[in-house]
């Protein structure tokens, strides 16, 4: 007669079985791509987006898909925790039956046994990952980690049930006739093991999930992370959720640690408890299935239904449903299509304004001729004293910097040198309007302080001065003055040349705001006029120690004391007094000409169309070369340019003025909506890599590149608007033109191990992105 | 060996572990913020500064500004109150959940139903349980206009109350489920049957021919649920902020502090250990 089945053991085999497909279709079921970020949901939401705005529940604190990420992570985090709740058992059975052979050995395995479980397995978990790989740590390392802790478990179980077999009746009879160990595990214990081991796996499976959960919870999580910033991308109030680290792999414990924090107890409840649910489910289900097939073979023999036609025919069924989920095609083979024909296209030495022109399209060019002063060689500066000379080195790791801007110029000088303190005058800051709501004045607050220019008399002479950081009176504060200001004021005072202590300089992330710091800003601003005149240069602290250093000042110290509110500095008496030595100063300057021709086209759409601009350098502004262009020529040979709207092309070149020619184009291009912008520029090297402001494009356009099968970098890291070198990358570049657009550089690294270079994954992933855009992919379209 | 003499070997084994093998992997990873909110930054702070980490690291004793000792101690306390409470809650809700249960043997629903809820309770994570139960909390209070429990932080009052519900959720659960089945089997036995026909009071058949029989199996349970609420105390310490000796080694690992690390395996191996001592202290002649 056959046995009724255990409703533990249905309802168990149901969840197994769902788990089972959402593990191997998962990705193909999720609504849309889980790792695509959407920064701005629906007006009037904020993300985490709330559930049905847009996505049906709700999105993370990334804006990403939390149901996509849920089915797509499932496969994943059932993988590791198959893997570790499997090892744990397999490893705790193995000491077990090691155990039941030898005395001595289970004593020895009892006592590490209490050893492993007496600490809690989340805080050992949480250490071995640590130490093994770090925070984002690869799947294995989290399947060792939960190994390590959870054996003693099913050892404990395994060895008890070994120890009751060991004494059985017919075990004393196998022996009795003569049974070899192994064979007598074997044949006559294991089957009475299987119901034991059936319960023991499905436990520390569950176990398992749970520390995998607990892990994420601690904001341990499997997979590398990216240091993802959106603030760029932020239509709306910036602030909390636009920064953190973001696992490259959807699971479910890297869920819930982006689910914590006060906000999701209150208000977003959804980020925790989507993860969450999906977990407590799948750790019920499980257990629940290990007390079914307990409470199902407690009298039964699992072997016999193992090994019956039902259980083969159920296995074949398990395998003919699991297949299709690897031979599927891939859910955007539209795009790998075209990412393989644009790969297809690339050669060196294309013309892509030739193949838009005989594409039909209206080609517009921008020709621009600059002349502009320019620093045309290495400056020098050198201070000579009665103790000998001081040889100072030019760039933003060393010494100093020239700042070329309007009041300033360059030429050669050689004079006295002059310390002028702070370089601040009362009758240069007039107080301002007092008012309780008004934060500290300067001017009121310096408006009894000596004249640093009346102490010491500056002209024809190399001043040096110092940047007054903060100025601290009583519980006030104020900014002390911008660098503009201080320069100016002293040209004013007719010095042959100016140095400026700045404690900022070389501190990269402090060194200004903005995206170019202070001085480069000045520069961009109001650019130099004059080839020969009162050269300025902004120098580091510790260049200022060296030329202070005959006058008992060392502006590190002074910058430092007043940054922990020292106010000794800061009295009112002047720093100001002669220095002897001597300056030798040499900023070459002169007129630089260069032409440059750019081309542009659009492909016919609305007017209020949005588009994605294609934006090639050539030639490139890091090595002269036009990879950019073939990439983009590779890509137009691919595609019917005239039936692909809402595309703009641009062949830019930026000689002579990268912003300024980049502004011209975009003027030419008119008020259009851009969605993205691709910027090519060299192509050399063997990988790409990617740089942005815009944290929201990197998840997307790695996607895209290991999709479209190129060679490339990881991007690991947002570009940092604030720090200079992004500010340099920009203008270098003619991004500085259009910062507020979605962009994205694309350049080709490493090295050269083709004659195409990167030319070909370029293409490619050019063709991936158009693909995508013409399909109205969220991740680039609507910004 | 007798469990009282592996009790202090295990817990001495686990300090030299950790005594030695701690300072060498704490040396191999950065320290880190474990703080609620980890990963969103504050309005008008750069996004980009939370990538460099804390801007320098303080010892656990640096943290809480006491001595080290003071702060274990103090961490012991607070979370031996609790699995206190848990045991003697999983003790009293449990038996008496076991006891209706066995009580409904004849009616499969109703024992199904109870022994079905301890089990899916039992299996649900507990830092998922605190979590629900915080919500819970909320909603409830949100209802009635009021705050009606803490929903995290460390207080002898209404503090205790998620800790301790998210704590003994497997232990009640682990000692309902083995009261019912062993009360069940002691229902049904020959002796109780002719107690019954004796015609003696249904209380003294209970008090002095049942209970004796069951009760050492529920200690048992009691005893392996407190080794789970010891194993969740950490997580759950961290999700309700409640500053027990889990929360404190977490945070000690988070610090690479190695002396704290070492100091809190021990309570905690210490706690396990005592709570694993409670399945050998019932009397063997009752089993």
């Amino acid at each position: 007669m056959r046995r009724r089945v255990d409703p533990w053991l249905a309802a168990g085999l149901a969840i197994a079985g769902l788990l089972v497909f959402v593990a191997f279709y998962g990705d193909r079921i999720a609504p849309n791509e889980p790792i695509y970020l959407l920064v701005n949901g629906p007006p009037g939401t904020e993300r985490p987006l709330p559930p049905g705005q847009p996505f049906l529940f709700g999105s993370d604190a990334y804006g990403r898909d939390l149901w996509s990420l849920v089915l797509v992570g499932a496969r994943t985090t059932l993988a590791i925790v198959t893997l570790a709740g499997l090892a744990r058992v397999a490893l705790g059975s193995v000491l077990a039956i090691i155990g039941s052979w030898s005395r001595s050995a289970r004593l020895a395995l009892d006592g590490l046994a209490d050893l492993v479980s007496a600490v809690p397995s989340t805080v050992v978990a949480v250490l071995l990952v640590l130490v093994l790989a770090g925070q984002g740590a690869p799947t294995l390392v989290f399947a060792g980690a939960l190994l390590v802790t959870g054996w003693a478990g099913p050892y404990r179980l395994l060895r008890s049930e070994l120890g009751r077999l060991r004494v059985a009746l017919f075990t004393e009879g196998a022996r009795a006739l003569g049974v070899r160990r192994g064979d007598l595990l074997v044949r006559h214990h294991l089957p009475h093991l299987i119901p034991v081991l059936a319960l023991s796996a499905s436990q520390q499976i569950a176990a398992a999930l749970v520390a995998l959960a607990e892990l994420g919870v601690l904001g341990i999580f499997v997979g590398r992370a990216r240091a993802i910033v959106l603030g760029a991308a932020v239509r709306g109030v910036t602030g909390i959720n636009d920064g953190g680290f973001v696992s490259d792999v959807p699971e479910w414990g890297g869920l819930l640690a982006l689910g914590r924090g006060i906000q999701n107890l209150y208000v977003t409840r959804w980020v925790f408890l989507v993860p969450g649910a999906a977990i407590a489910f799948s750790a019920v289900g499980i257990t629940i299935l290990g007390v079914g097939i307990a409470r199902h073979y407690r009298r039964g023999n699992l072997l016999h239904d193992l090994g019956s036609w039902r259980t083969g025919a159920a296995l074949a069924i398990v395998a003919f449903a699991i297949v299709p989920s690897f031979t599927l095609p891939d859910r955007h083979t539209a795009a790998i299509e075209r990412a393989a024909a644009a790969r297809d296209q690339a050669v060196i030495g294309a013309d892509p304004a030739g193949i838009l022109a005989a594409a039909g399209l209206d080609l517009q060019v921008v020709d621009r001729e600059a002349t502009k002063l320019k620093q045309i060689g290495p400056s020098h500066l050198t201070i000579d004293g009665p103790s000998g000379g001081v040889t100072l080195r030019e760039g933003r790791q060393n010494d100093y910097l020239p700042v070329l801007y309007g009041a300033a110029s360059g030429g050669r000088v050689s004079a006295p040198v002059v310390f002028a303190g702070w370089g601040m005058s009362p009758a240069d800051f007039p107080p301002g309007i007092r008012s309780p709501f008004a934060p500290a004045d300067l001017g009121a607050m310096i408006s009894t302080w000596e004249d640093d220019y009346a102490t010491v008399d500056v002209r024809g002479k190399v001043v040096v001065l110092m940047r007054l950081p903060i100025l601290r009176a009583g519980r006030s504060f104020a900014q002390g003055p911008s660098p503009e200001q201080l320069l100016t004021k002293a040209i004013g005072h007719s010095p042959a040349a100016v140095l400026l202590i700045d404690g900022a300089f070389g501190q990269s992330a402090r060194f200004g705001t903005g995206s170019v710091d202070a001085y480069t800003r000045m520069s961009l601003d109001d650019p130099i006029t004059t080839a020969s005149g009162t050269p300025v240069f902004v120098l580091s602290a510790a260049a200022g120690d060296r030329i202070l250093t005959s006058v008992g000042l060392r502006p590190t110290d002074v910058l430092r004391a007043i940054a922990q509110g020292d106010v000794s500095y800061t009295t009112g008496r002047s720093l100001a007094r002669p220095v002897s030595g001597t300056g030798t100063i040499d900023l070459p300057v002169g007129a630089v000409h260069a032409t440059s021709h750019s081309t542009v086209a659009l492909t016919p759409a609305r007017a209020d169309a949005h588009r994605l601009v294609l934006w090639a350098i050539a030639p490139s502004s890091v090595d002269g070369s036009r990879g950019g262009a073939d990439a983009l020529a590779a890509l137009l040979r691919s595609i019917d340019v005239r039936s692909s709207p809402g595309l703009a092309f641009v062949v830019f070149d930026p000689r002579g003025d990268p912003v300024a020619n980049a502004k011209a184009v975009k003027a030419v291009l008119g008020p259009i909506v851009v969605d993205a912008v691709l910027v090519v520029d060299t192509l050399a090297g063997s990988r790409l890599t990617f740089q942005t402001t815009y944290g929201d494009l990197i998840p997307a356009i790695d996607d895209y590149a290991s999709r479209a099968g190129a060679t490339f970098a990881r991007t690991a890291r947002t570009l940092d608007p604030d720090q200079a070198a992004t500010g340099d990358l920009m203008r270098e570049t003619g991004i500085g033109a259009f910062v507020d657009w979605h962009w994205i550089l694309i350049r080709g690294t490493g090295p050269a191990v083709a004659d195409l270079g990167t030319r070909d994954d370029a293409a490619a992933v050019l063709g991936y992105a158009v693909s995508r855009f013409m399909a109205d992919a969220p991740e680039l379209v609507g910004h | 060996m007798s469990r009282l003499v592996r009790v202090p070997l295990t817990v001495v084994a686990v300090w030299a572990v950790l005594a030695a093998a701690a300072p060498l992997a704490m040396s191999h990873y950065r320290s880190f913020v474990l703080v609620r909110g980890i990963g969103t930054a504050p309005r008008g702070t750069s996004p980009f500064a939370i990538f460099a980490g804390p801007p320098q690291t303080p010892s656990v004793a640096e943290t809480y500004k006491a001595p080290l000792t003071d702060v274990i101690l103090e961490a012991t306390v607070r979370s031996g109150v609790l699995l206190i409470g848990v045991a003697a809650f999983a003790l009293t809700v449990g038996l008496l959940l076991g006891i209706t249960a066995a009580l409904l043997r004849r009616r499969p629903v109703g024992s199904a139903a109870i022994l079905g809820t301890t089990s899916v309770v039992a299996a649900i994570p507990s830092f998922f349980l605190a979590y629900f139960l915080q919500i819970a909390i909320i909603f409830i209070g949100g209802a009635a206009g009021h705050a009606i429990l803490p929903v995290f932080g460390f207080g002898f009052d209404g503090h205790l109350v998620l800790p301790l519900l998210a704590l003994s959720a497997p232990a009640v659960a682990m000692t309902a489920q083995l009261t019912a089945i062993r009360m069940a089997e002691v229902f049904d036995a020959d002796f109780v049957n002719t107690a019954n026909a004796k015609g003696l009071l249904p209380s003294w058949i209970v008090r002095v021919h049942i209970l004796p029989h069951v009760l050492p199996v529920s200690l048992e349970a009691v005893g392996s649920g407190l080794r789970v609420s010891v194993a969740s105390l950490p997580i759950v310490e961290y999700i309700l902020q409640w500053n027990g000796i889990g929360l404190i080694a977490l945070q000690s690992i988070a610090l690479r502090d190695p002396a704290a690390f070492a100091a809190c395996g021990v309570v905690l191996a210490a706690l396990f250990s005592l709570a694993s001592l409670l399945l050998d202290l019932r009397p063997r002649h009752l089993a």
